[in-house]
């Protein structure tokens, strides 16, 4: 019965211009379940989705020790991408004031090195206010901890080789900026750690889910990059820092692209429900939305139900589609990403203690961040599958009545036909159509 | 021979092509000559014996003075001779045409059943003669009904004109898709805003105020926004006025079909054109509601569009009982399209039943009429004489048919359907539309029942008195004279 009716839709394209007269209207009444399905609150968020390119993957200029600290750089990454200017001003007037160290630490970036960690030029330091000394030491301790790690181990190690020759140790070590550190891959030494990479690789997580996965955690939490002395945050290919619910609007505005802009669009300007729509929207269209699961989210029917329904109900039931279909898409990526957030970093042997729990105090962050956004838009949200099947059902009772229209219209000129053929027969000449 | 529908002319043309292929049958065929002669030869002596018989002795050769033939009775017998001779020699045309004496050979029903018909076709003078004697007093009688009784049209210019007409547009269903979008969203958007403001338990003609020019509802109906894609629609007054231009474009193209003919033969003049219009309109929207409503009976329920049909459905059914014409809601294979298509099967079999009895009828005695050779060659020329009064008698059918559709128009156009025809004249009133098809429908099926009751019946009479005299045997019951003779002497 469906293959009959959708034979007569097809077969009746040539009328496709008459029908459009179908959607005359855009004043056509919402049913009051229409309700239940449209979309509310705002359609972006107010601070977060308005993306503005922040570059926090830069080198921010902190170097193995004092001396390679670049003030220019680390003074504009701080001011304009971490940190407020609330927190940054004493911060600002504190490096200011250990200028002559950091002077000191320019010229001959290892003893300044030495004289931070090592505490050998205790007299020296007496000199310097002690918030001017905390910070550079909480700074550098931060950043360059694994490198001066290695260094101590390479001075003390030169130390007893030398026989206690200090100045010898100190000049073997003085290029140790550019050494290698033991990769937290597990295998062996490396110039650049990363500290999801890395642990993601230890795991043998490999594949395109699971480098979805990294870069997306990379785009929520940033990875902590560490190579050839300098210090680095990695938030993947969108070079962008998101929130959850950045991301949540981020893959809702595609996904509504994807279907109520392109592929309705590809459809209504093909012929509206008239159109062959296994031909017209293509494998490729689909895996826009559907590439991200294992199953198909959006088929063919149900952009046809949206075709058959009116203009004013195809907005918001597509939008709705959008939201529930983003809504599917984010809970499997968070699912996933929190997955491997919790798994490798946290069971990587090969991660210091703080470093695990750096990588526990990101997955946790995050978690609360989904949960949150979750439950925000549990409000405004329904499951796919509800709203699927109120898709399909409200498009079958449209298309239903466009098969009824269709039909009324074939049975009236089927009517005209034989009444003219009955009425109209020239049986007596003031009677004919001739 | 004029004729009035196209019907007729079938079974005429027809039975006169047959009449010719019979006539040149006989004159071709040994056989047939051969029996001829045979008939004629037989009655001849026959006649001869009887006449040499008034010249014998009475007794054995003897005959009672009854069957004795005279010579007027040889005269007679030479007469028929002639006579059949004349039936056979087609020297004289005839052409079947309509009263306005042109020729149903171009015609298109003709020429769609019968490719090959003939402008005219050859006959006797005898049968031409006793042909158009009959059919000319038919029309002449025709013409003093017509003159006499006519109210809305001439039978013989345009016969059954009236309810055609009307029931052409009574049994119209809308087909053009954009003007029937145009009264669904006008039905959709527009009718639930002001619906419980006109409507009341009194108000039979709810919907009719929907499509009214200047309507009690215009002023409500301007304050209801709506948006077209265009923009050339602002609210219900520009949809109402947009669907009333539609409508009466879309009957006017309607009407065309019937060839603009309405003002032309519709001689009433309170059932003006502009009524007509009126008429086809209502009766358009009324068969779209029923369309809708025989759907959401049984065809298609899923496709129940949000009610406001079935609200209308409800005004309808008030309008049905309110006048009780019909209760169609018991019967639900009669409604909506389902009844308009019956209905229009129906007038169209009530149209043609009587002119095909009619047109069967002729054409047996056309065809017939070369075979009364066969009896006039042997002296029974009154078989002629029965002939002519049968054929004469059907077509005296045509003036009583006539008389009778005038008499049942009379009887159609009473005070309310005049009241209706009024209201329709003002605009467009379904209720007014939904009268006149009912009555006007009624009474044609009243007028085609006394055409096959009233119509047939002189036929049958003659029939059955020519029929009976011919069979009949009015001698009694004697014994031979030979033997009368005989038992004289012997007594």
């Amino acid at each position: 019965m469906k293959l009959f009716i959708f034979l007569i839709l097809f077969s009746s394209i040539s009328n496709a211009q008459d029908d459009e007269t179908y959607e005359y209207f855009t004043h056509e009444k919402k049913s009051p379940n229409d309700y239940l399905f449209g979309s509310f609150g705002k359609k972006q968020g107010s601070i977060f989705d308005d993306y503005r390119e922040v570059k926090l993957d830069v080198d921010i200029g902190i170097s193995q020790d004092c001396g390679r600290l670049n003030f220019g750089k680390t003074l504009r990454a701080s001011v304009k991408n971490i940190l407020s200017t609330k927190h940054i001003k004493d911060v600002g007037r504190d490096i200011l004031g250990a200028s002559p160290l950091l002077l000191m630490a320019y010229l001959s970036p290892t003893w300044s090195a030495i004289m931070s960690q090592a505490r050998l030029r205790g007299n020296f330091h007496a000199g310097l206010r002690l918030n001017q000394c905390a910070l550079i030491n909480k700074y550098v301790s931060q950043r360059n901890e694994d490198f001066m790690e290695e260094r101590s181990k390479c001075i003390q190690r030169e130390i007893k080789r030398s026989d206690g020759d200090m100045e010898s140790a100190v000049d073997k070590c003085k290029n140790y900026r550019s050494a290698d550190i033991n990769s937290w891959t597990g295998r062996g030494k490396s110039k650049v750690n990363k500290l999801l990479e890395s642990s993601f690789q230890w795991a043998g997580l490999k594949g395109k889910s699971a480098k979805r996965s990294l870069e997306l955690a990379k785009a929520f939490v940033g990875d902590s990059i560490i190579r050839e002395g300098k210090v680095s945050v990695d938030f993947g290919p969108r070079r962008v820092q998101m929130t959850p619910k950045t991301y949540m609007n981020n893959v809702h505005q595609i996904t509504y692209k994807n279907i109520c802009k392109n592929m309705l669009t590809k459809i209504t300007n093909s012929g509206g429900h008239y159109a062959n729509i296994n031909k017209v929207i293509t494998e490729d269209d689909l895996d826009k939305v559907n590439k991200h699961s294992d199953f198909p989210l959006l088929d063919r029917q149900t952009l046809q139900s949206l075709t058959f329904l009116p203009t004013i109900k195809r907005e918001s039931a597509c939008r709705k589609l959008a939201e529930a279909l983003s809504l599917t898409i984010f809970t499997e990526d968070m699912q996933d990403t929190l997955d491997l957030l919790s798994t490798a970093p946290i069971s990587n042997p090969n991660l210091n203690r703080k470093k695990v729990q750096d990588a526990n105090l990101k997955r946790r962050v995050l978690k609360d961040q989904i949960e949150m956004t979750l439950a925000l838009h549990q409000n405004r949200s329904e499951p796919l599958a509800k709203v699927l099947s109120h898709i399909n059902s409200e498009g079958e009772r449209y298309q239903n009545l466009t098969a009824k229209k269709v039909l009324d219209v074939n049975n009236a000129s089927v009517h005209e036909t034989r009444v003219g053929s009955l009425l109209l027969d020239c049986a007596d000449p003031s009677f004919c159509n001739e | 021979m004029p004729i009035q529908t196209a019907y007729e002319s079938f079974y005429v043309y027809l039975g006169t092509a047959l009449h010719e292929a019979l006539i040149q049958l006989i004159t071709s065929d040994v056989m047939f000559k051969g029996l001829l002669i045979l008939i004629f030869a037989i009655a001849f002596l026959i006649t001869l014996w009887r006449f040499s018989q008034k010249y014998m002795p009475s007794g054995l050769f003897g005959s009672s003075s009854s069957k004795r033939a005279g010579a007027s009775n040889i005269a007679r017998l030479i007469a028929c001779f002639f006579i059949g001779m004349a039936i056979l020699k087609v020297d004289s045309t005839i052409s079947i045409s309509d009263y306005s004496n042109i020729s149903w050979s171009n015609n298109k029903y003709i020429s769609s059943r019968l490719p090959n018909v003939q402008p005219s076709y050859k006959v006797s003078f005898l049968f031409k003669y006793m042909t158009n004697t009959a059919d000319g007093i038919s029309v002449f009688l025709s013409n003093v009904v017509d003159k006499l009784f006519s109210s809305t049209n001439s039978q013989m210019q345009s016969p059954d004109y009236f309810y055609k007409a009307y029931m052409y547009a009574g049994t119209h269903l809308i087909k053009d898709p954009g003007l029937r979008v145009q009264i669904e969203n006008y039905t959709k958007f527009c009718f639930n805003e002001v619906i419980h403001k006109i409507a009341s338990a009194d108000n039979s003609d709810v919907i009719s105020a929907f499509f009214s020019k200047d309507g009690v509802i215009d002023k409500e109906f301007r304050d209801i926004p709506l948006e077209s894609k265009d923009g050339s629609i602002k609210n219900c007054f520009e949809l109402k006025e947009d669907v009333r231009e539609r409508l009466r474009d879309y009957s006017l193209e309607k009407i065309s079909k019937m060839g603009d003919t309405y003002p032309q033969f519709m001689t009433d003049k309170r059932i003006n054109f502009r009524s007509y219009q009126h008429y086809f309109m209502a009766k358009s929207l009324t068969n779209y509601y029923l369309e809708n409503f025989e759907n959401l009976l049984g065809v298609n329920k899923q496709a129940i569009p949000n009610g406001t049909f079935s609200k209308i459905q409800l005004y309808f059914s008030k309008i049905k009982s309110f006048d009780g014409i019909l209760h169609l809601l018991d019967q639900g294979s009669l409604v909506g399209s389902a009844l308009t298509a019956e209905r229009a099967r129906e007038f169209s079999e009530y149209l043609q039943r009587a002119p095909h009895i009619k047109g069967i009828a002729r054409m047996i005695l056309i065809i017939i009429f070369p075979l009364l050779i066969f009896f006039v060659i042997a002296g029974k020329w009154k078989v002629l004489w029965f002939w002519f009064t049968l054929y004469f008698s059907i077509s005296l059918w045509q003036p009583i048919w006539d008389f009778f559709y005038h008499l049942t128009t009379h009887m159609a156009l009473s005070k309310d359907l005049m009241m209706s025809f009024g209201s329709l004249n003002d605009g467009v009133s379904l209720l007014g539309a939904e009268l006149i098809s009912e009555k006007l429908y009624q009474y044609y099926a009243l007028y085609t029942w006394l055409q096959i009751i009233v119509g047939p019946l002189p036929t049958l009479l003659i029939g059955y008195v020519g029929l009976n005299s011919m069979i009949r045997d009015h001698r009694e019951e004697s014994s031979p004279e030979i033997i009368n003779d005989t038992k004289n002497l012997i007594i």
